[in-house]
């Protein structure tokens, strides 16, 4: 509710900045930072931003709905060797898919065209890419929710896709520090 | 009658994975990625305990997690995974680990509930671990 006032209140426009000195610096916080010989400078073009009032297709995922229908598409980074991979959004079931992640949306900001956004973005160029032992990716990346009021606050947001298939299991976002300036 | 119980395999199986290395690569914000390097599943987490609950028996797992200074419970209950609760599935339409349904789930609904939060985040001390759609019915009661 905090954040669909948050949502109402305040134009929002949501950004991808990368993880590291800049504004992002502590916004991915799992599993680990990267050692700082790892980044380099000019962080700050990575800055994207959303096309506030462009909705994302409706997932059209009601009762009745075949669990393979795809929702969307997304273009993914690859873990290895460079280059794009395609992951899918099924409908699912409550274990994996966009019936599972339902329960998500609503404790992300701006709904599913924002969350919708955010799976693109952290797939696209994820901060953190994580193979586990399970079977999934844990991909993750700082988004900036920016309030027209002069300061931003640094989401974290998580998507889990199958190692072997690309099939998006699940896709949540965590709520971080508030930064009193403008969005970068 | 009686209680939902877990299958004998899910407590070795989950520790299996959440005591797991992972393998993880990260952006050097030019587009590259950094060379593999090897992080815990639990992230800044420890699991100091993971068995069934001493009193309920197999029909509920507890698991103990630990991280700066804070000390989170989770308790998982074999009748909110009624279809999976034997672990003795492999669905090929999302898992396709080497571990069976529910050990892959649990792990899943575990990152989510508690290690992808910083320890100094999380507000409570117990946590049930649960689909998210079981999540918002319980607290839809209050």
């Amino acid at each position: 509710m905090r954040n669909l006032r948050r949502a109402m209140t305040a134009g929002i426009l949501a950004a991808l900045l990368a993880t590291g000195t800049a504004a992002g610096a502590g916004a991915t916080r799992f599993p680990a930072r990267p050692a700082q010989s790892d980044i380099t400078p000019a962080l700050r073009s990575w800055y994207v931003a959303s096309s506030p009032g462009i909705p994302a297709a409706a997932p059209g995922c009601g009762k009745g709905v075949l669990v393979r229908k795809v929702v969307a598409k997304y273009k993914a980074k690859k873990y290895q060797g460079g280059g794009y991979r395609t992951d899918i959004l099924y409908c699912g079931n409550a274990k994996y898919g966009y019936r599972h992640l339902l329960g998500h949306i609503k404790h992300y900001f701006g709904g599913w065209s924002n969350f919708s956004f955010s799976i693109a973005q952290t797939l696209k160029k994820p901060a953190g890419f994580v193979a586990q032992k399970n079977g999934n990716f844990l991909e993750s990346a700082p988004i900036l929710q920016c309030f027209y009021a002069g300061y931003y606050i640094i989401w974290t947001f998580f998507v889990v896709p199958r190692i072997k298939t690309g099939d998006i299991v699940t896709a949540y976002g965590r709520e971080g520090k508030r930064v009193n300036q403008s969005c970068p | 009658m009686g209680r939902m119980e877990f299958g004998p395999s899910v407590v070795p199986e989950l520790r299996e994975i959440l005591l797991s290395m992972s393998e993880a690569r990260y952006d050097r914000g030019d587009g590259t990625l950094t060379p593999p390097r090897e992080v815990p599943f639990l992230g800044p987490w420890h699991l100091t305990r993971l068995a069934f609950d001493p009193d309920l028996g197999p029909s509920r797992i507890v698991g103990v997690f630990t991280g700066a200074g804070r000390k989170v419970t989770a308790v998982i209950d074999a009748g909110d995974f009624a279809d999976l609760r034997g672990n003795t599935s492999n669905d090929p339409d999302w898992n396709s680990s080497a571990y069976h349904d529910l050990a892959v789930l649990l792990s899943t609904l575990i990152q989510e509930q508690v290690l992808t939060w910083e320890p100094a985040d999380i507000s409570t001390d117990e946590i049930h671990i649960r689909l998210p759609a079981d999540r918002d019915k319980r607290l839809a009661r209050y």
